[in-house]
């Protein structure tokens, strides 16, 4: 708490423009990798940036006062997790507890899913309902690499994590965790929504999900919302598996490096059932995080 | 110090609940209200002192000389405030709600309750504590049932079950007495610490005894079935006071007897897993299944008091989980999460009996949308899940995060992955309620749906306040369980106002908030700048083209509510969820089978002559004849 002052407000608003700014670009860069595999040509990279700029200058329509604080909520709480994460090796906070960043993610899905319902749109309401059901697959496997490193360093620390793997590309948890990285590489394409996991927005069958009911600015939170997702969970990844970073060039180009790959898998992929995606990460992911859990316990007695 | 204070606070209500039998039923719920208004300035009154007690001789017995009564302890008194506080606020609530339409008469009863309550809180001696401790479950009972036939099936469940924890209960005070010839509890406890090194079959039974009559009173497994019922029926007020009090008392025995005897045990008397010993380490896991059970019952449950209830059965998992560690900073834990769970739950009970106060429906899906019409009550709901499912920055995290930092520093991580697990399910139950009650559509038929009355909303307003505050400040509630601590011996855990260290890393109460507030002032800013917003109707949906008047659109068919988690359900058709109650009910029905071979002995037709021979036989048998 003494640490709170002007400086820390600054640094914080400036990590809050950072985190949407990386996140945007990454979205655009990812259409542009998409239209790539697809042999189109593609919307230019900052596609993304246009976008946002003209949903927040169009008018739009909202339902309640519940729809708004929603929406706010959901893009606050996913930048107050952004500011947990540390950016090439730089916790603003001082802090970056793994566990108050699993927590605090949680209050932007809550947001999110709390303004969409309240749209009154029940296309909104399946999606959310589709993507709580997938959060009970992703985030027990995450949680066990988490407690498989947390047994390593006897920290709970994102920092230390990161600060861990330094001095060169041997050092590095993927190889530390080979099976703990394939399950957080499938965990994370599920956290992200992408296919096979898209249950959430699925176009074709329910209208795009939560985005449904979204118009202007609203809309223009919902693509933040994502950006922020992104630039968290890229973040995550980098620090708990590729060795974090000391610079931030080479923090970005790893963020991208984590998105690229889900992005390539997202356009080959069809789609599971819900109840098939669920069973899937458990199945794979789960039982991979497991093993790696088992091996870590035992090594550790 | 021997003072009338401590019977003032415990036999007083009773005495005052008494006497309000007599008084009309709007004066007796003044009444309950004014006393707690009361009670609360004793409780704080009698803060810190330590030599407070007050105690009965009990010279007509034929042993040696006995004393019974109540004693000040700083672990007693913790209850004791948190309870105070949390009462205070229900029966603010509750004299809102026992209006002309909704009155129950069981405001007598609850004052009677809550002295016994109190009285478990002070207790000195065994003795005292099994008398308070039957008072509590006989008013308990009567409360439940509160006349009415489902309730009283619901009620007499309950009974027989803590009729089973009351018999191990009696049976293990007997154990002790039988040793060391006094029911103190203090001696009780070294008793039993010095005995699991030279008799530790004897001090295994009397402490798996008391665990067992602890586990039933608070709900965990195998007796997790009971609060879904009893909970669920008992008067919508005091389903408050029931999840967030009254499952409490087993909590409190745990910490009271079993955890300060394994904690005064020499170290080698018991094997240990990863540093516990391994009794705990079974009530560990057997707490964590609770959780997980918990969780997943209520994930598929469509009442929404059913559902709160499972969602208790799971907070007190968590509850077991962390005490289950053994060391200090697991009962600091359990000590947080227990004053946490009391307001936040009794947040939740509190915003649900509003909504069925206004609408007189349980069934969740046949809600929705009263977030628009019933603000207060919405963001005591919604505060109150956010609590409850640990997010950041409201109380509940931080209990949360003490929990696992318990269970990180026995390296327990696979009981860490269980409680993570019951805890990304308590958000998809949470949120299903949210949903399903406060967002969504709002029904024509309650469209004209009012907020509730002051009393109700002030009462909410003071929950909200204390989900905030031990929030963003944990050393509001850590401070006095330090003290808890620093009595029984324990090493202290480190905290300030907002900072706390853990077994593996600190948090910052003050910080977080600050981020978060932060956060959502950016954006809020965002919001203002963007474009303008126009507010619609809420019908006036997206439907791909279609026109809603073809399918005869109306806000019931269209709000998204029933068979809300289906793909998950799907997923656990395997898992044999009613299992034990279905053992239960077997061993029922063959009780009352062996009761209907004996009553069919003794009436029924012809049956007589049967009685004759066997009679006549018996005693040709016995050489009479």
């Amino acid at each position: 708490m003494s640490n709170i002052n002007g400086l820390l407000t600054l640094k914080l608003i400036g990590f809050s423009f950072l985190s949407m700014s990386v996140g945007l670009l990454f979205m655009g860069l990812g259409r542009k990798v998409t239209a790539r595999i697809q042999r189109r040509l593609g919307p230019p990279f900052y596609q993304a940036f246009l976008d946002v700029f003209k949903a927040f200058s169009k008018s739009s329509i909202t339902h309640n006062y519940v729809m708004d604080l929603g929406m706010i909520m959901a893009l606050g709480g996913l930048i107050a997790t952004a500011f947990f994460i540390p950016f090439a090796g730089y916790a603003v906070l001082g802090s970056s507890s793994i566990v108050i960043i699993l927590y605090l993610m949680s209050i932007g899905y809550l947001g999110m899913a709390m303004g969409v319902s309240a749209s009154g749109n029940p296309n909104a309401t399946i999606g959310i309902s589709r993507a709580l059901a997938l959060m009970l697959g992703y985030e027990i496997p995450i949680v066990m690499i988490v407690l498989a490193m947390m047994l390593t360093y006897g920290s709970s620390d994102l920092l230390t994590f990161a600060t861990a793997q330094q001095g060169g590309f041997a050092n590095w948890h993927i190889f530390k965790y080979p099976l703990g990285f394939l399950a957080i590489e499938i965990s994370f394409q599920a956290m992200l929504g992408e296919a096979p996991y898209d249950h959430m927005i699925a176009p074709a069958e329910i209208a795009s999900g939560p985005m449904v009911e979204l118009s202007g600015k609203y809309l223009g939170i919902g693509f933040l919302l994502h950006a922020v997702q992104l630039y968290v969970e890229t973040g995550l990844i980098v620090n708990l598996f590729l060795g974090g970073a000391s610079t931030w060039y080479v923090f970005l180009l790893k963020q991208f490096a984590v998105y690229f790959t889900s992005m390539c898998i997202n356009a080959v992929m069809a789609r599971y059932r819900i109840e098939q995606g669920i069973a899937h990460l458990w199945k794979y992911a789960g039982t991979l995080a497991l093993l790696q859990l088992f091996i870590t316990r035992l090594g550790v007695f | 110090m021997m003072d009338f204070i401590l019977p003032a606070i415990v036999i007083g209500p009773v005495l005052i609940g008494l006497l309000s039998f007599l008084f009309p039923r709007k004066m007796q719920w003044l009444i309950f209200f004014l006393t707690n208004i009361v009670l609360l300035g004793a409780v704080f009154y009698i803060r810190d002192r330590q030599n407070l007690f007050f105690l009965f001789e009990l010279s007509y017995f034929p042993v040696n000389k006995l004393t019974m009564g109540m004693a000040y302890s700083q672990l007693g008194w913790f209850f004791l405030a948190i309870s105070t506080v949390a009462t205070l606020l229900f029966s603010a609530f509750s004299l809102g709600f026992n209006d002309k339409k909704h009155a129950t008469a069981i405001a007598p009863l609850w004052l009677i309750l809550v002295g016994a309550s109190n009285g478990i809180f002070m207790a000195h001696d065994w003795l005292w504590f099994f008398i308070v401790w039957e008072s509590m479950s006989w008013t308990s009972l009567l409360i439940i049932g509160h006349g009415r036939n489902k309730s009283f099936k619901a009620g007499i469940f309950y009974y027989l079950l803590s009729l089973a924890g009351t018999f191990a209960l009696l049976m293990s005070i007997w154990l002790i007495f039988r040793r060391t010839g006094n029911f103190e509890i203090g001696s009780g406890i070294l008793y039993l610490a010095r005995a699991s090194e030279g008799a530790p079959l004897y001090a295994l039974v009397v402490l798996a005894l008391f665990t067992l009559a602890f586990f039933t009173k608070s709900a965990l497994f195998p007796f997790h079935m009971w609060p879904s019922l009893a909970h669920a029926e008992a008067p919508d007020d005091f389903s408050a006071y029931l999840s967030g009090i009254m499952i409490k008392y087993g909590i409190f025995g745990l910490l009271l007897v079993v955890i300060p005897v394994f904690a005064a045990s020499p170290l080698h008397a018991f094997k240990a897993v990863s540093g516990v010993p391994l009794p705990l380490y079974f009530t560990g896991w057997i707490s964590a299944v609770t959780a997980a059970w918990g969780t997943i019952m209520a994930i598929f449950s469509s009442d929404m008091k059913k559902l709160m209830a499972w969602s208790t059965v799971a907070n007190v998992g968590y509850i077991g989980a962390a005490l289950s560690t053994g060391t200090s900073l697991g009962y600091a834990a359990a000590l947080f999460h227990t004053a946490n769970h009391m307001f936040f739950k009794g947040a939740i009970f509190a915003s649900l009996a509003a909504v069925k106060y206004r609408t007189g429906e349980r069934e969740m899906h046949k809600l929705g949308g009263l977030a628009y019409v019933m603000p207060i009550t919405f963001f005591t709901f919604l505060l109150g899940i956010i609590a409850a499912a640990g997010i950041p920055p409201l109380s509940g995290f931080a209990s949360k995060w003490m929990i696992f930092q318990a269970l990180f520093e026995r390296k327990l991580v696979f009981q860490s992955t269980m409680i993570f697990f019951a805890s990304t399910g308590a958000f998809l139950y949470l949120f299903r309620a949210l949903h399903t009650v406060f967002l969504g559509q709002l029904p024509r038929r309650f469209a004209k749906v009012k907020e509730v009355g002051p009393f109700m909303s002030l009462s909410m307003t003071g929950l909200m306040l204390l989900m905030l505050i031990p929030g963003t400040a944990p050393g509001t509630v850590l401070k006095p369980v330090n003290s808890v601590l620093g009595s029984l011996g324990f090493e202290q855990v480190k905290t300030g106002w907002f900072f706390v260290q853990g077994s593996t890393t600190a948090i910052d109460g003050g910080i977080i908030t600050f981020a978060f507030v932060l956060a959502v002032a950016v954006v809020f800013l965002l919001f203002v700048l963007g474009g303008k917003k126009k507010k619609v109707e809420m019908l006036d949906n997206y439907t791909s083209g279609e026109t809603p008047e073809d399918w005869n659109l109306t806000e019931e068919r269209y709000h998204y509510g029933n068979k809300f988690y289906q793909p998950i359900e799907v997923l656990f058709k395997w898992v044999p969820l009613g299992a034990v109650e279905e053992k239960y009910r077997q061993f029922g029905k063959s009780l009352v089978r062996l009761g209907n071979l004996i009553h069919d002995f003794f009436q029924g037709q012809r049956v007589w002559g049967w009685q004759l021979v066997a009679g006549i036989a018996l005693l040709i048998g016995l050489g009479v004849m």
